[in-house]
């Protein structure tokens, strides 16, 4: 056995964990639900429309000494005209309900290399099995005038070191 | 499943194995002032080894690297072994 990684996003007011989730949704609606549900709708120009913030982190069970070097980074997908992921890391303790205006975290849009990669490593090291990496905030930003779509899948890709 | 598993060797002939029957002992668990030989040992029974002495430290863990959001689970593991000495690192990267 070894380290066991797995997503978790968090949601309301007192963050509700959502553990073993296999994607962040980007809708209008603080949850985990099929996007679908809940979509955003497009203003006119040039007003902008954001999704609700997502707070997703990497839960690390199993057995190991110490995971280091947390790092992600979106690998694959193209975003269309109008659509920007914005996105940036605060620790586990900085969480506060996810906005669907305009975040005052996920300030940057979310790199597309490991190079330049958002680290999740927490400042109190990840040693003991349970533990989490920071959160990846995150957050869909639609200009006015887009075109209405489905946005296509986008692959994030996550590394750590770990002995 | 990993393919390729440890095992330090102590300078008293001594083993610690990171997978001894039913257990499963961690890095963190290794004498590294013990350590006279560290090997990476492949199920197929393959043996990397970094022969250790006072002036080499050992350098080892596992780079993993994973996506979601693609429905993959694909999960890519690659083992950094090697040491540092007079401030040089020597690391060979091994697949899992």
């Amino acid at each position: 056995m070894s380290a066991i990684v797995s997503l978790t996003i968090a949601t309301g007011v007192g963050e509700t964990l959502h553990e073993g989730e296999l994607a962040i949704n980007y809708q209008n609606d603080d949850a985990v639900t099929d996007p679908a549900s809940s979509p955003i709708s497009i203003p006119a120009a040039p007003a902008l429309a954001y999704s609700y913030e997502k707070y997703a982190k990497l839960k690390f069970d199993g057995t190991f000494t110490a995971i280091t070097n947390v790092k992600i980074w979106k690998s694959q997908g193209v975003l269309p005209d109008g659509v920007n992921i914005k996105g940036d890391a605060v620790e586990e303790a900085a969480y506060v309900q996810p906005v669907t205006t305009a975040s005052s975290i996920a300030l940057n849009d979310v790199p597309e290399n490991d190079t330049d990669a958002v680290s999740l490593q927490p400042a109190a090291g990840i040693t003991v099995t349970g533990s989490y990496s920071k959160y990846l905030v995150s957050q869909a930003v639609i200009s006015g005038g887009a075109t209405a779509q489905t946005l296509a899948t986008q692959t994030y890709r996550w590394r750590y070191d770990e002995t | 499943m990993r393919h390729k598993h440890w095992r330090a060797v102590y300078n008293n002939g001594t083993i610690l194995k990171q997978i001894d029957g039913d257990i499963e002992n961690k890095f963190g668990d290794i004498d590294l002032s013990r350590l006279n030989k560290f090997e990476l040992v492949s199920n197929n029974g393959f043996i990397y080894t970094v022969l250790l002495n006072p002036l080499r430290k050992l350098i080892y863990f596992v780079r993993v690297t994973g996506s979601f959001g693609n429905g993959e689970n694909k999960i890519d593991e690659v083992h950094h072994i090697g040491y540092e000495q007079d401030g040089e690192k020597h690391i060979q990267k091994i697949n899992d």
